[in-house]
This record gives structure tokens, sequence and C-alpha cells, in this order.
């Protein structure tokens, strides 16, 4: 039973407002979404295994590849993260905690973002190898890997490791979700204080608490916040908001990139963007030519070291020398792991800049493909109610527009790194001086990678498949 | 703090918007594929073209053809398949080759790579020739022209930025000091 409470009207609080806030309050809001995401899951498995063999007529792959990379970016900028709010993997997650006796702590050497940056490693590789853009099977094996990860580290062990220490969707998600709009709050830290029973992470006998453990006046970030709403609708008090007070403020929050694992997600996350744009380019295969020519064995070889060296090898040591150099010249004071934690935040605008420029690319010259697709699925199997598909429906913008967009997001994105930047060097009333000297390691690192960024944009993509290039 | 990165922001983004300008380099492509005919019938046989990579660009334009027996349903493996494309906006000579399964990513397709000069509309035709008979198919393809920043953008976008971070922190510097001279 809740505790009647009066707060004063709220109008950030979207949890407050009229139809959207009794939706999301709603019990069985989230199920509903999951469920959706769920059918529509299970169509892409079924189709990525019976349907057409082409990824660009095969709604497995035009689903994954295309809407879901440009829409859930498109949502973590602006709204929050509404992909992992319907997740529909949490879902069978949840059967999994049903059917589980005695769960364990996720242990504590695994207690790292260092999984998640391995996952990540390892799907771009793979994205890359066996061509899961192109495949929709695989594609479809990759869906069922998700649901069966999932499902069983969530009926082994509490704390909902798969989200918060392995998904690499998650990852992602968590991380972006740090620039989104919407963050969880307390309406009264006050309440919370005095509040006994911590349901919003302890759970109640009804309603489950947060499945990440975070406690709800504790969060200053989106970080590991699913957006399920658990808390909301645990709290007794209805004293949790889900206001629009987010933003890269949240960036400046030292315990976002606390740790170095967190401060090397950040920064891999920016670098994969990187990565994941520049294997579309004619230098990709080059480089790939040249690990051959001087005896690199097999391409997944090849292309296992240039990921790993680019996404995982490189950012690490990327943090660890720039928080170095960056505490060595200020002289003293803070150690490199608090300038990492400082810092390294900065580098999720320009991420966020990268990964929207290629993948809201693909999203915008190819996002109603799905409606020809399907057309062609319906039509396959017997009924005949949708007419013949129009296969020439692809972009939902001129081609002109696209690249000049792309230009601007990338430069906009290190924009607000650079802002990052300023904002985080003069924390704590600094002198200017000592916090330009202490930013300048990491405004260098920024502007390659923004000169990085704009180059592999600028390049012409490679007709991947095809015999004129590309990494296969 | 604000005003002047918003104004630096705003400044560094319309410069960006008028740097980007054609160019004879390949723009941005997506290296994907698109469905351009499924099923089409075409005399005795029924046809997929795909067009590879999206958008087609100037001398990037590359065809993927699978044939099958309008009757049966068999794929045709052994038809001669030409492509040819015409330009429909203006004077361009007239690419045609014939597709192959050399050249094809999936080897009972046929593969070929047609190099269009010029960006606006080309008409695509796919003529087979097999032993149920001849077909032909037709299409519209618009080929986008390429544009591109130079390096001197590309380089000097983001050292701008760092310029201006530096002038931003000269200027709070400067100021600071000057509240703190005495009078």
């Amino acid at each position: 039973m809740r505790a009647e409470l009066h707060f004063p009207p709220d109008a950030s609080d979207v949890l407050r407002w009229r139809w959207v806030g009794t939706a999301l309050r709603w019990r069985w809001s989230r199920l509903a979404a999951q469920t959706v995401l769920l059918l529509i899951a299970l169509l892409m498995v079924y189709d990525g295994f019976t349907g057409d063999p082409i990824a660009a007529a095969n709604l497995s792959t035009i689903l994954s590849w295309v809407e879901y990379r440009g829409l859930v970016l498109l949502g973590l900028l602006l709204v929050g993260n509404l992909f992992c709010f319907a997740c529909p993997f949490a879902l069978l997650r949840t059967i999994g905690v049903r059917l589980s006796v005695n769960r364990r702590r996720w242990p504590r050497a695994l207690r790292t973002k260092w999984l998640s940056i391995g996952a990540l490693v390892l799907i771009f590789w793979l994205y890359e190898w066996v061509d899961l853009w192109a495949t929709p099977w695989l594609t479809a094996c990759l869906i069922l890997v998700y649901f069966g990860l999932s499902f069983a580290l969530e009926a082994l062990f509490r704390e909902s490791p798969f989200c918060k220490w392995l998904c690499p969707l998650g990852a992602f998600n968590f991380t972006y979700s740090t620039v989104s709009p919407l963050m969880i709050q307390p309406r009264s830290a006050h309440i919370c204080h005095t509040c006994p029973g911590k349901e919003c992470v302890r759970g109640s006998a009804n309603v489950a608490g947060c499945g990440t453990e975070l406690y709800v006046p504790a969060i200053r970030t989106n970080m590991d916040c699913t957006f399920c709403l658990d808390c909301v609708r645990a709290c007794p008090y209805d004293n949790v908001a889900l206001r629009v007070s987010g933003g890269a403020r949240q960036l400046l929050q030292g315990r976002l990139a606390a740790g170095w694992d967190r401060a090397t997600l950040l920064v891999s996350l920016a670098l994969m963007g990187f990565a994941n744009a520049f294997g579309m380019v004619p230098p990709a295969a080059a480089l790939d030519g040249w690990l051959a020519s001087i005896g690199v064995p097999g391409q997944g070889l090849r292309l296992l070291l240039l990921f790993g060296l680019v996404t995982l090898a490189l950012p690490a040591a990327l943090v660890w020398l720039l928080a170095t150099l960056s505490s060595h010249l200020s002289g003293g004071g803070d150690d490199a792991r608090q300038h990492a934690a400082r810092y390294a935040p900065a580098f999720v605008p320009m991420g966020a800049g990268i990964w929207l420029a290629h993948y809201g690319f693909h999203f915008a010259i190819g996002a109603l493909t799905l409606v020809p697709a399907l057309q062609a699925f319906i039509g396959d199997h017997g009924w005949g109610l949708a007419g013949s598909p129009n296969w020439a429906l692809g972009p939902i913008l001129p081609i002109e527009w696209i690249f000049p967009l792309q230009v601007v997001v990338t430069v906009s994105g290190f924009l607000a790194a650079m802002a990052v930047l300023a904002r985080a060097g003069l924390q704590g009333n600094r002198e200017p001086m000592r916090a330009l000297v202490e930013v300048l390691p990491w405004a260098v690192a920024l502007v390659l990678l923004a000169v990085a960024g704009l180059w592999v944009f600028n390049l012409p993509m490679q007709p991947r498949g095809g015999p004129l290039g590309g990494l296969i | 703090m604000t005003r002047p990165w918003a104004r630096v922001a705003l400044l560094t983004l319309a410069l960006t918007l008028l740097s980007v300008t054609p160019a004879d380099a390949g723009g941005p492509g997506t290296g994907g594929r698109r469905v351009r005919l499924e099923d089409e019938p075409a005399g005795p046989y029924v046809v997929r073209v795909v067009t590879s990579p999206t958008p087609p660009r100037i001398e990037t334009l590359y065809l993927e053809i699978r044939v099958e027996e309008a009757a049966s349903g068999e794929l045709v493996t052994d038809a001669r398949v030409l492509a040819r494309a015409d330009y429909l906006d203006g004077e361009a000579p007239p690419v045609e080759d014939q597709a192959t399964h050399a050249i094809a990513p999936n080897p009972v397709e046929y593969g070929v790579h047609l190099p269009v000069s010029e960006a606006g509309r080309w008409e695509i035709r796919v003529q087979i020739e097999g032993e149920a008979g001849s077909g032909e198919v037709y299409f519209e393809e618009r080929i986008s022209r390429p544009s591109s920043l130079s390096a001197i953008v590309v380089i000097g976008l983001p050292l701008g930025g760092l310029a201006a971070l530096v002038v931003v922190f000269l200027g709070l510097q400067r100021q600071r000091q000057r509240s703190r001279q005495p009078g």
C-alpha cells in the first residue's frame, strides 16, 4: 500500500505527465513493451533461418543492422535507454529468476566492465569476420545466444549480471544514456533517507527492486540503469521521478568513470565507433592485405589483431597514458585514476557523434527497406494482403543531405566533447591555466579521433560482398 | 562558459556545412546491398537484381543478378546475361558489360560492375539469353554525386576546436587575473 504524501507539481517529471506518465507507471508497461519486442525478435529469428538469404531483403538483418541501430541511438539521445526498458532478453531472464532456486552473488572478480568491453570487441570482430551484417541466419543465431546467456546468468546469479557486466548492447546503451535527457531521481531525498525498507533496491513481496542494485537517491548518472522502472513501482511513497534533467551534465560526475574499467569502456566505445566505420572503407581492405602479405594467416586472426588493437589495447593504453600525463602535467595532487575518472567521459559525446554519423547514415538511407521486406515476407507466406513489394523504398532523407549531416554530427560530438573537457577541467574553481595543462593531452586525443572519424566518413565505402574490395 | 562555447559551436557548424562541396573523391556509402527488382518477369525467366553500394556513386555501381526459370523455378546458371546503363539526364556514354559468375559473391548468380560516369538518372537494362529463350528487365537508378571535405577541412575543423579551447581558457585566466588586481 502506498503512503499518501503531497509533492509540489513537477513538470519535469515524465511520470506525472497525463498520458505518458500513466502508461509508464502502469504495472505491466514494461512487460507490454517487452512482449512487443519479443514478438519482433521471434520474427527476426524465424525469418533469419527460413527467409531470404539476401540481407537487404531479410527482416532479421534489416531490423538488426538498420532499424535497431538507428532507432536505439536516436532514442538514447532524445529520450533515454528505451531499448533496455523494452529488452526482450530480460523477459526470458525473468523466467530464469522464477525457475532458479539458490542464486549466488556474481563473483567479485567478475564485477568489472572489462567483461562488457570484451563482449563488445567480440561482437564487432564477429560482425566483420563472419559478416553478421550480411548473414541473416547468423544474425538469428546471435539473437538466440543473447536469449540463452541472459536466461542462464539470471537463473544462476543475482544482480542481473548479464545486463550489468556482460551484455554488449547494455554496455553501449548504458554508456550513451549518460547523455540522455531522462534520469531516475528521488522526488524528495529526505523521504529516501528516512525510508526503512529501501524497496526501490530491495524490492517487496509484490514488486521487484532494482535489477542492477541501484539505490535511487544515489543515482547520479544513467550508467547501469535499465530504465525498467521497477524502482518506481516498488517505492511505497511514490517518491521516484523520471526527470528531464539528465543530459551531458552526467558526464561531470566523477563516479561515471571511476575505475580503469569504466574509464576504458567510455574511450573504447568511441574508438569502436571509428573501427566499425573503418571496416567499410578501402584502407581497411588494404590493411588486411598488408597483414596477409607479411604472413599473418587467416582473415579471422588478422581482424582480431586489428580490432583487438584498436578497440581494446589502444583505449586501455590511451586512458592510462593520458591520465598519467595529465596527472604529471598538473603537478601532482590527484592521481592518474582520478584524472581518468574526470576526463574520460569527454569521449562519450565524441563517440555518440561518430556512432550517430555511422548508424544514422544506414538508417537514413535504408529505414524504409523494412516496408518491402515485410511485404515480401507476408507474400512468401501466402497472405496476399500486403501487395507487391516496392523495392524502390529505402531512404527517409534526400541522399544529398546525408553526408553534410554526418559531418555536422561528428563535429557536434567533438565540440560537445571539448566543452565537457573544459567544464571538467574547471570544476572545483581550478586555475584556468592549470586546468588547460591538464586537459590538453585529452583534447589532443579527441582532435585525433575527430580527424580520424571525418576522414573515414569522407572515404568512399566499399561495395562489400562484391568484387570491388571490402573485407570479403 | 556557455555563451562563448555556444557561439564557437554555431560558427563551426555553419562553416562545416558550407565546406561540404562536390569533389572528385568518393562520398559515403553503406557498402550495403539493395534489392531493386524481385521476381521480375523477363520472358521465360524471373529475375532478381540487387545493387550495391547504397547509394551508388559515380564509377561504383555493381549488380548481382539471379535468374530463374519462370515455369519451374529452377535457377538458370548457363545463360548469357548482359547489363547496360543509359544516361537519362543528358549526354554520357552508355556502359555495357556481361555479367559473370566469376565476380558474383553467390556463384549461382551473375555479377557485373558498371562504371557509370555521371550523376543523375540512369536506365539499367538486363538482358538474358538462354536455352528457354530471351528476356529483358529494366529499372531506373539514381547515381549520386560524390560529396567530400578537403583534407584541410578534415584536419582544420578539429584543430580549430582545440584552438578555441585554448583561447577560452586563456580568456578565463586573464579574467581571473583582472578580478584579482586591487582596485
